[in-house]
């Protein structure tokens, strides 16, 4: 168990490591997908087989088709020394990094993890890792979080507008 | 090694993701070990079904790709939350439970739920973006010497 956590959270750290080394678009594409079924595997290991088939579909199945087909609608020929994206220093965004991160990690670290109590009731219970969360997800989604859901719906149905009217249908409509 | 029974059912998809790499990875060191190394110009070229590659392989493509992938992700999503959804809509417990009420409010909210998207369906539809526009092919205006006569004379023989 821990070997695994530790497999994959290195293959995770080195599929990012060749995401930010690399120079060519397609192949930040091809380790950001590497990148996201490290992290899918790590929620595996968690207990959270729901987030890690949703972050599976959704992320490596649709996001990143997404992001190739971006790529391959803009991509021009390479040029001669194979560099597509311009890289320069830059000292703001530098500090701006350096800043995001040291916030991130002085959360996590001043987090009361041991004395939270739903991770208290799962380590009496046992039970959390033996059992699959898309049950009681299920359950959850059908009534304390009813009003989310559906909101989830609307707000999908906002971003189907906004990605037609983005791509601008308008002329070549029929009927509206 | 892996004790809980829920991350032991994932360990055959590793299984398979590890046997597909092996495959592939296979696959390249025969073709490497067997195959004779004498590469020349005419070898170096893309492969287009045989034919001398035309222009680059780096052309843009069709923008309309773009959108049925933005609505394929908004899709992807919609299933994503269905799948809670119809793990526990024919629970027998929770049926009882609520003497078949469970079953009704469920499939209520879900009706709901995919009724606004399939708007945004019926959107996209009226708005002709499922439509792809086909090229049209063009007749030449080259009219042929031989009358068509004599072809049919040729095909009766």
């Amino acid at each position: 168990m821990t070997f695994f956590f530790y497999l994959f959270a290195t293959l995770t750290l080195l599929m990012t490591l060749l995401l930010l080394l690399s120079k060519k678009l397609i192949h930040l594409a091809f380790s950001f997908l590497g990148v996201l079924l490290g992290i899918a595997a790590l929620f595996v290991l968690a207990g959270a087989d729901f987030l890690a088939v949703a972050q599976i579909l959704v992320y490596a199945g649709g996001v990143l088709v997404l992001i190739i087909i971006g790529i391959m609608l803009t991509q021009t020929a390479p040029k001669e020394n194979g560099q597509n994206i311009t890289s320069h220093s830059n000292i703001i965004s530098a500090v701006l990094v350096l800043v995001l991160f040291s916030m991130l990690v002085y959360a996590f670290i001043s987090q009361p993890f041991e004395q939270q109590t739903w991770i208290q009731n799962a380590q009496i219970q046992q039970k959390t890792l033996q059992t699959s969360t898309l049950p009681s997800t299920g359950i959850l989604l059908m009534t304390q979080y009813l009003l989310p859901f559906e909101l989830t719906a609307i707000l999908l149905l906002v971003a189907i507008a906004g990605a037609i009217t983005l791509l601008q249908y308008k002329n070549k409509s029929r009927i509206l | 090694m892996l004790q809980s029974a829920e991350i032991s059912a994932f360990s055959i998809a590793l299984l398979f993701i590890i046997l597909g790499i092996f495959f592939v990875l296979m696959g390249y060191l025969t073709a490497w070990l067997v195959s004779p190394h004498q590469p020349n110009e005419e070898k170096q070229t893309i492969y287009e079904c045989g034919e001398d590659p035309i222009g680059n392989a780096w052309g843009q493509i069709n923008s309309k790709f773009y959108i049925v992938a933005l609505l394929f992700i908004l899709f992807d999503i919609e299933i994503i939350l269905l799948f809670p959804w119809a793990i526990i809509f024919a629970d027998k417990s929770l049926y009882q439970a609520t003497q078949g009420l469970w079953g009704w409010i469920t499939l209520l909210e879900v009706i709901v739920f995919l009724f606004v998207l399939a708007l945004g369906l019926v959107y996209a539809w009226a708005k002709g973006v499922l439509e792809w526009e086909k090229p049209q092919p063009k007749n030449s205006d080259f009219q042929p010497i031989v009358p068509k006569k004599l072809y049919e004379k040729i095909n009766e023989l």
